[in-house]
């Protein structure tokens, strides 16, 4: 029992969410990011949270160090060995194009220099048999004199997912030279069929070793200075922890730790409201994520991409993010269309309300002048907004499209809430399932703002409003369980397979993945382990992941989960085909502790929360809705705790977001203060808010 | 160059308009998602070789998303023929009709276009389609790209418009019969279903829609998006300078007949219309590079799209004000039972290019040089030594793209027509009894210029132990004066090639010398066996301007990269590093 | 004025009329039009315009003096 901390550095500010486990007493803290030099931000936000060393337990951090490394081109240089005759797959890529019709479009440059991807003469068949072993010396040759800079090996030899033994040799070839010099194994980082995409996950986690390996450092000395002896860890892209050293090993794992935390918060509040199935919405200043919530968790994809073409395959929150945030500038395309995004006026000059010199309207801009803003509470009084600034910075627009200010922010809303419909639309017809028959859980500091009418735009009846929307993604960090994954690919098939051998080598899967929670900081634990195959038809080559219920794996066992692959296959896809034999593809074990982890709960009154200007009492506001101002009550999310359900138009005000509740919709309070909206037509997806002119059918 | 359309007197306010647009794209994209999580063949779950469109009931394209640019074109003259041909009274609801056929709006005979009514409120909306190449459809060749096929008997089973379920009830006679014509029929049952289940997917979402919005609402809009296209695209036109712009260029050969087929394009700008018209181009030949008048068409508004602002929305109205001419009985518009398989995919690119060659004068920062213009097809099949079971396989490559007055050209991306992505090594041998030796870029392939073509790859696979392949291939600019041509002093780019080295040989030498085919770019169901090797070289692109004048420090990364060769460098750029 | 044709196919048939101005074949009927004394077919009124706007004018052109 002690202090567990969640800390999330984002592009702006670095958050801390803590609870004590004793007293079940909560802390918030906020600094400004220092990307610059990134530890200064952690040691300063510990010293905000004015925590004794001795009382913190745990500390668990949510990075955007990886994902920046990579974006900004600044990782090691990365020595490729792969199969002779092969070393140019990073740069051939997978030939198609981004836009149809594009000359202009060049594919993504690879972290891998050309004349650093290097052949080695070994050779494995598609059954992993050897047909050329691997000779050291061969490797050794390889090895170019080293000078200054960041070096770090990238292995990826064919089949190596089905034989690992040519990368494990080719390791130890180079430790034996020098055993300094970090290496990524495919097989270890992504064990998955298609060369180009394991060779990139191999290639961005050399890319990115002496990055983390200084990171980590960094991270644990500012610890220390700090007085912190306590265990920490970064979160994972597919939302468990990675120890220090787990981090320094697979910085392929971390990429998207910073995006992880978000996903886990919202899911955290979707079990909270009984909504298995949820679609998290993070909306902050320049871009907003999407992610699907199964089952109390979010989804993970190993399909994700940092640009078009350039593919991660190591399991991330499945997220799909769009440039849509309070500060996505409003414009007038070539066509005589208004545009929102993907341009943000970011946090500085920011938006034209924050008087900062910004001159174009932004989202901020448009709400504020509809009237779902208040300017002298926003951030708590921390900043005041002048929306005469936001008229001007809107007045621009109106020339080339017509109308005035109102009509022209109504219209920027409009158009950024259906970018987002849009990105939660492909979110879940990727997976198969019907938006619909989810829970939106709005986060970050726009979220709630736009989050009902982004709803409706769908189809979805059901918003929750978690506690310290803006602060979710710490929030994760701190609720993300241990969680370890252990896949292995197999390749056998549903007309042959017996069950006793699918029990042995699960068995085996199972051993490792317990052995790996337990070495994550708790040696006397019984993980929960749930197993999944991945299956398709004979034939094809996209999977889906069929569960496997517990317990010994009978004939009777097998036959079930069979006919759950075919169900699922016709509910998704529209057909079955039960003549076809099924290919068993791979097999997955995911640890988690057997007990959930029994966080008290969060409540709306933190430690650390300071308000500059005293909270508005409650008073009725024009605010714009459908196309007109409506004479709107506007309260205070503390006051109303426990209560309802009110029907909209409402707004709910707070330090760090507004909660608009547009007509149709109720809202309620649960004890703790969460906040769910519900559509009063439930299923309508006619947009009557939205002000779309319906001619009928 | 930036244009803006006259504002129309649309009565949908423009922010609804714009959402209703990309309703539209979506719907098209989630068809992708489906097809490719569900497909059969690589050529689909891998290759990406589909596209999936939306229609009104007038036969009028509303949607469509980054797909191959020669299938999206095509369903256009294909769905409205269907519905011309069955007219619009015969659809139910449930209703799939398939249809293959090259002279009734289509592409080539592989490519089999599935189409659904949608009703909505028992009145029929409009269609939903999805255009896919079936990689084996029967025809004299294994694979069915019969590159000296010289009738379209022997190109494969030829389908009209058909139902091949009726409300949403198989007609199986039809599936049975068409399967008894195909090699793999298994992938023909898995693939076709595929298509029709992404059909489905967009009937729901188009559905949902109309229920949203009212479906007089979304007609309405469909309507203002198509006018809207056609001002912005006339406004586009109007931008280039009124005149006549010819090109010329030359297919190598045509599989039958060892010599030069010539094609000629005029590209009339008056006012706001473009009228392309290919009269003088050779007379159609016997083998199968003959382009239908789809694949003419839509190599023309692939290349208009190209050069034009990427933002209009792609619907029937931006095709509007680009007429084609295209002379039935010439190479741009094969006359039955004239062969075309190869003119969708090695024909479409040429004709791409020499529109936009034609206004390179007048257009230069907005066209590109050359490409390599050839999917090097690449088709084999047999009987698997392990399994026993028969296959087939549709292969292509990615060639070099032609530079630009402000950049590079890409190296190895799929041809114009398509936007079709590899098969992993990986996935391709667990299927085929073939072992690939080496995939590399092709140093030096790429032309020279001020910027610098893209480069081809190179591809060379063994023919595995106790396997027999039946291979056939259909290639262009393996010879000849005929390569990607550059443009304002850009050289052109590098040859492509089809060789073989049959087990025993030293060297790899060309398929007349060795099985003593007519043509060394397009020959069909030569057989290989166990130890053969094929190598596999595609084009390069053509550069732009002239190589001494590229930028110093870009040629020394090209030479450390290994992209262009210390020789070339010296001799072509007048490098003067070691 | 013109007027619409159908096209008498039988059902073995592959239909082969091409428009006298694009050249595309035509599924079910012409559009069949007087231009300048000649009788000609075409697939739609919008290529008579074609024909009566452009190919028309260019022929004249290119024809000798």
């Amino acid at each position: 029992m002690g202090i567990r901390v969640g800390i999330d550095t984002g592009g702006t500010f670095t958050d801390l969410v803590a609870v004590d486990e004793s007293s079940g007493e909560w802390y918030i803290a906020k600094v400004p990011s220092t990307p610059a030099r990134p530890v200064e931000a952690l040691a300063a936000i510990l010293e905000q949270a004015q925590f004794d060393p001795a009382d913190v337990s745990f500390i668990v951090l949510g990075t955007t160090i990886g994902i920046n490394a990579v974006l900004t081109r600044t990782g090691a240089r990365v020595l490729y060995l792969t199969t002779k005759g092969f070393e140019d797959v990073p740069h051939i890529q997978r030939i198609n194009r981004k836009n149809h019709y594009d000359f202009v479009w060049r594919k993504p440059t690879p972290l891998v220099r050309r004349q650093d991807s290097l052949g080695v003469d070994e050779r494995l068949d598609s059954e992993g048999q050897v047909l050329r072993p691997l000779q050291p010396d061969q490797v050794r040759e390889l090895l170019p004199e080293r000078g200054d800079e960041d070096v770090a090996v990238a292995i990826c030899f064919l089949f190596s997912y089905l034989n690992p033994s040519s990368e494990l040799a080719a390791r130890d070839a180079i430790a034996a030279l020098d055993s300094d010099l970090p290496v990524s194994l495919s097989h270890e980082i992504a064990p998955i069929w298609r060369e180009y995409e394991r060779g990139t996950a191999a290639i961005l986690d050399a890319y990115l070793k002496p990055t983390l390996d200084r990171y980590v450092a960094g991270v644990g000395e500012a610890f220390r200075e700090q007085g912190f002896e306590s265990s920490w860890s970064l979160l994972k892209s597919n939302g468990g922890h990675a120890v220090s050293s787990e981090a320094r090993e697979r910085p392929a794992h971390v990429l998207l730790s910073g995006v992880a935390g978000g996903a886990i918060g919202g899911a955290y509040f979707a079990r909270a409201h009984d909504a298995e199935r949820g679609i998290v919405l993070d909306m902050g200043g320049t871009s907003c994520d999407v992610c699907l919530i199964v089952e109390g968790t979010p989804l993970f994809s190993s399909e994700f991409e940092i640009e078009f073409g350039l593919p991660v395959a190591v399991p991330t929150v499945s997220t799909n993010t769009i440039g849509a945030g309070g500060g996505s500038i409003g414009w007038i395309d070539p066509g005589g269309f208004l545009q929102v995004g993907p341009q943000s006026a970011g946090a500085e000059p920011g938006p034209a309300c924050y008087g900062k010199g910004g001159s174009d309207p932004t989202l901020t801009d448009a709400n504020l002048v509809l009237g779902r803003l208040n300017p002298d509470y926003f951030l708590g009084g921390a900043l005041k907004l002048d929306p005469e600034a936001s008229r001007a910075a809107l007045g621009r627009l109106v020339e080339g499209l017509g109308g005035d200010e109102v009509a022209v922010a109504s219209s920027m809303i409009r158009i950024a809430n259906e970018n987002m419909a849009n990105a939660v639309r492909i979110v879940t017809v990727e997976e198969g399932v019907d938006p619909r028959d989810h829970a939106l859980i709005a986060m970050g500091g726009a979220g709630p703002t736009h989050a009902a009418e982004i709803a409706e735009a769908i189809g979805m009846d059901r918003v929750i409003v978690p506690l310290h929307p803006g602060l979710t993604s710490a929030f994760g960090a701190l609720a993300a369980d241990v969680r370890v994954d252990e896949v292995k690919s197999i390749a056998l098939k549903s007309t042959t397979v017996a069950p006793e051998a699918l029990q042995d080598l699960f068995r085996d899967i199972e051993e490792t993945a317990a052995a790996n929670f337990r070495a994550q900081g708790s040696p006397d634990a019984e993980p929960a382990l749930a197993r999944t195959i991945a299956m398709r038809y004979e034939g094809q080559n996209y999977e889906q992941e069929i569960p496997v219920p517990g317990g010994e794996i009978t004939g009777e066992v097998l036959a079930g989960i069979l006919e759950r692959y075919h169900e699922l296959h016709n509910e998704f896809y529209g057909y079955r085909l039960d003549g076809l034999p099924v290919e068993l593809v791979r097999l997955t074990v995911t640890a988690t502790a057997a007990e959930g982890s029994e966080m008290p709960p969060l409540s709306l009154d933190v430690r650390g929360q300071t308000a500059t200007s005293e909270p508005p009492g409650a008073r009725t506001a024009d605010v714009y809705f459908g196309d007109d101002f409506h004479s709107t009550p506007v309260v205070s999310r503390a006051e109303s705790v426990g209560g309802g359900p009110r029907s909209g138009p409402l707004i709910v005000e707070s330090m760090d977001t507004t909660v608009v509740v547009p007509p149709g919709w109720t809202v309620e309070s649960d004890a703790t203060g969460i906040l769910e909206l519900r559509r009063e037509h439930a299923g309508d997806t006619s947009g009557t808010s939205a002000g779309a002119a319906v001619a009928g059918s | 160059m930036t244009t803006t359309p006259a504002q129309g007197a649309g009565k949908i306010d423009p922010v609804q308009l714009a959402i209703i647009n990309n309703s539209f794209v979506n719907i098209c994209r989630e068809m992708g998602i489906t097809m490719t999580r569900t497909a059969f063949s690589p050529i689909f779950n891998e290759g990406l070789d589909f596209s999936c469109v939306l229609f009104d009931n007038r036969g009028n394209m509303i949607g469509q998303a980054e797909f191959c640019p020669a299938q999206l074109a095509a369903s256009l003259f294909i769905v409205r023929w269907t519905v011309e041909e069955l007219g619009i009274d015969s659809f139910e609801p449930g209703d799939v009709v398939l249809h293959n056929d090259p002279y009734r709006g289509g592409a080539h005979i592989p490519e089999h276009s599935v189409i659904r009514p949608v009703f909505y409120h028992d009145e029929l909306w409009g269609f939903v389609a999805n255009v896919g190449h079936l990689a084996e459809i029967g025809g004299k060749a294994v694979g069915s790209f019969a590159a000296d096929a010289t009738e379209v008997f022997q190109e494969g089973l030829r389908i009209p418009p058909i139902k091949i379920v009726s409300r949403d009830e198989n007609n199986l006679d039809l599936w049975r019969l068409i399967m008894a014509n195909h090699r793999t029929p298994r992938n023909t049952w898995g693939d076709i279903n595929a298509q029709i289940g992404s059909l489905r997917v967009a009937e729901r979402r188009l559905i949902e829609l109309l229920d949203r919005y009212g479906s007089q609402f979304i007609t309405n809009a469909a309507d203002e998006l198509m006018d809207y296209s056609e001002r912005w695209m006339r406004a586009e036109i109007e931008a280039i300078p009124d005149g006549k712009y010819e090109f010329t260029d030359y297919m190598e050969d045509d599989g039958v007949v060892d010599q030069p087929v010539k094609f000629h394009v005029t590209v009339t700008i008056d006012g706001d219309r473009m009228i392309v018209d290919w009269t003088g181009s050779s007379p159609q030949v016997r083998g199968p590079i003959n382009a239908t008048y789809g694949v003419t068409s839509g190599a023309v508004y692939n290349a208009v799209f190209h050069v034009t602002d990427s933002r209009i929305p792609k619907n029937s109205g931006a095709y509007r004000p680009i007429y084609i001419i295209a002379p039935p009985g010439t190479v741009t518009n094969v006359v039955y039972p004239g062969p075309s398989v190869g003119g969708n995919t090695e024909t479409h690119p040429k004709l791409v290019d020499m529109v936009t060659g034609a206004l390179a004068p007048v257009m230069r920062d907005r066209v590109a040089a050359a490409e390599g213009a050839s999917a090097c097809n690449f088709l084999f099949g047999g009987v698997h030594p392990k399994t026993g079971d028969f296959y087939a396989n549709y292969h292509l490559e990615g060639c070099g793209w032609g530079a630009k007055d402000y950049d590079d050209g890409n190296d190895a991306t799929i041809v114009v027509n398509g936007n079709c992505r590899n098969t992993p090594v990986e996935i391709f041998e667990t299927r085929y009894p073939l072992e690939t030796v080496e995939y590399s870029l092709l140093t030096d392939s790429g032309g020279a210029g001020r910027h610098r073509g893209g480069l081809g790859t190179r591809r060379i696979m063994r023919i595995g132990k106790g396997a027999e392949v039946t291979a056939s291939a259909l290639f262009d600019r393996t010879k000849g004066e005929f390569r990607a041509w550059g443009l304002e002093g850009g050289m052109p780019g590098g040859y492509g090639a089809i060789r073989v080295k049959r087990r025993g040989d030293t060297e790899f030498r060309t398929f007349p010398e060795v099985f003593g085919t007519v043509s060394a770019s397009k020959f069909t169901n030569i057989v290989l066996t166990e130890g053969d090797e094929v190598m596999l070289d595609a084009p390069g692109g053509g550069g732009f301007g002239d190589p001494r004048e590229r930028d110093r420090d870009a040629v020394a990364r090209d030479v450390t990269e290994g992209i262009v060769s210390p020789e070339a460098a010296r001799e072509l750029y007048g490098w003067s590093g070691e | 004025m013109g007027h619409w044709e159908p096209i008498d196919t039988e059902i073995w048939d592959t239909v082969i009329t091409p428009c006298d101005c694009c050249g595309q074949v035509v599924a079910k009927q012409l559009w069949v039009a007087d231009v300048e004394g000649t009788e000609l077919r075409f697939c739609s009124e919008r290529c008579e315009e074609l024909y009566r706007t452009h190919v028309v004018p260019q022929r004249r052109e290119a024809a000798p003096a």
